[in-house]
């Protein structure tokens, strides 16, 4: 049974907690309890010093975890920065209410904000090319480049979107649109992605065509997306 | 100015350009033709322009994924999310990736379900006198933890289902040291391993031939920890006095 641990402090639990957890790396019998304690106090009661306790303690084993991350090698940054950016992101997502029972899950919940963080950085770099590429007209990729910019963006590109969507004929032709600019799929892709409704490139090919052509007539839109 | 190489390239082959997946000889034609070129530019550039703005842009985060893989996304949240996996190959491929990086870092953070089965037998043997009694060997001894062995005749240890008899003898071709002859009844013999342990490092570890027999030589006197394992799992005794 483990013991009650409500009245100890932080430099006992985080003592505890080191030395429980060299034990369970060993592969012997260990005691999660000071751990997952020491967890509680950091996230549900917002005692720093604890969670610079579990920074101090855990900061080795995240390193190894994002150096295990397939899409790390690729990013060129130094794991020291994707170490820092878990457990910023664990300690402003877990909210007060602390929705663990035990220490696994909460390391689980740590490993899995290793991935986002590392997957935050690498759709960000794909959209910064994709952009790039594009050469968007200067205001728009401005604005896209702020926090409350990418908010707006994101409104912005529901509403573009619906607005296409309005100036389609049917099913597929939205179908094709969806797959090629908000997935950035090419034909024949499209027709991997719904076999049973495009089976020749040729015919998404067309429907491209006119789906563009359509869009390039429409004055409204090019004020959108800043045609010249 | 009108296309240089009549006829001029039909708009779905400048988009199968645009793509990279164009033929030869429509590459070749906009190597030459200014005209065709433009019209492919202006294509690459209209497409460019709603990609930019378009991609990705109702996917849920990555982080948002990540507690949806987890279980701890609400009911509203998670049925929008199962919808959206339905139709977006880059979120179904980020989450699979999830699920194998979590997988693989899963020994990490918690004892597999083979280590609880070495670390739940170890509590029986000590917290239950049902189970120590079991592990003692026969005919009844004094009840104690572990047996000093002598060469007179097995040791017999069970858990649950499985039987293990230990012979200890006097190494004949070491002084001073024995021989541990091991039997293992009740349990597939195939792939199984006994290994001996002394104060938490490993000392030697033996293959379990196909009528359940194993051996270990040159043991010098002292406590050992005998492990049996297997595909079933694994029997601990975790405490043999020679």
């Amino acid at each position: 049974m483990s013991p009650d641990l409500s009245d100890a402090n932080v430099s006992s639990l985080a003592r505890d907690c080191a030395a429980q957890s060299a034990r369970f790396h060993r592969g012997e019998p260990s005691d999660p309890c000071f751990c997952f304690e020491l967890f509680r106090r950091a996230l549900r009661d917002q005692d720093e010093f604890a969670w610079r306790c579990i920074y101090q303690q855990y900061a080795p084993l995240v390193t190894g975890w994002v150096k295990r991350h397939g899409s790390y090698p690729s990013s060129g940054e130094e794991p020291q920065y994707f170490v820092n950016c878990a457990f910023e992101r664990m300690w402003l997502a877990v909210t007060p209410e602390f929705p663990f029972v035990k220490l696994a899950q909460v390391l689980r919940y740590l490993q899995m904000c290793v991935h986002s963080v590392i997957l935050d950085y690498v759709r960000a770099a794909e959209h910064a090319t994709i952009r790039a590429q594009s050469e968007l007209p200067e205001t728009l990729a401005q604005r896209a480049a702020s926090v409350e910019g990418q908010v707006a963006e994101e409104m912005a590109a529901s509403d573009l979107l619906h607005a296409v969507f309005e100036r389609l004929n049917d099913d597929r032709e939205r179908a094709v649109v969806y797959a090629a600019f908000v997935l950035g799929l090419k034909p024949r892709e499209i027709c991997d992605w719904r076999p049973a409704q495009f089976t020749d490139v040729t015919e998404v090919y067309r429907i491209k065509e006119n789906v563009l052509a359509r869009l390039k007539r429409d004055e409204s839109l090019k004020l959108v997306l800043g045609h010249a | 100015m009108p296309c240089t190489t009549p006829p001029e390239i039909e708009t779905t082959d400048l988009l199968a350009y645009v793509d990279g997946e164009a033929s030869d000889r429509v590459v070749d034609h906009l190597r030459r033709c200014s005209y065709c070129h433009a019209r492919a530019e202006a294509i690459a550039q209209q497409e460019g322009r709603l990609t930019a703005r378009l991609y990705r842009f109702d996917c849920p985060s990555p982080h948002e994924l990540g507690e949806y893989q987890l279980g701890m996304i609400d009911t509203v949240r998670k049925a929008m999310i199962d919808e959206h996996l339905g139709r977006c190959v880059h979120c179904s491929r980020e989450l699979d990736q999830l699920t194998h990086y979590l997988d693989e870092l899963q020994p990490e953070i918690e004892i597999t379900p083979l280590q609880a089965v070495r670390s739940l037998v170890a509590q029986l043997v000590s917290g239950s006198r049902r189970a120590l009694d079991r592990l003692q060997p026969f005919p009844l001894q004094p009840a104690m933890a572990g047996v000093r062995g002598n060469a007179q005749g097995p040791l017999v240890f069970e858990a649950e289902e499985v039987q293990i008899s230990l012979t200890i003898l006097p190494d004949e071709q070491t002084p001073n040291t024995f021989r541990a002859l091991g039997l293992v009844l009740g349990a597939d013999p195939v792939g199984a391993r006994a290994q001996l342990w002394q104060a938490g490092q490993q000392l030697s570890s033996v293959a379990i031939d196909e009528l359940g027999a194993f051996e270990f030589a040159g043991l010098v006197a002292g406590v050992y920890q005998l492990v049996v394992s297997g595909q079933a799992g694994e029997v601990q005794i975790p405490r043999l006095e020679i």
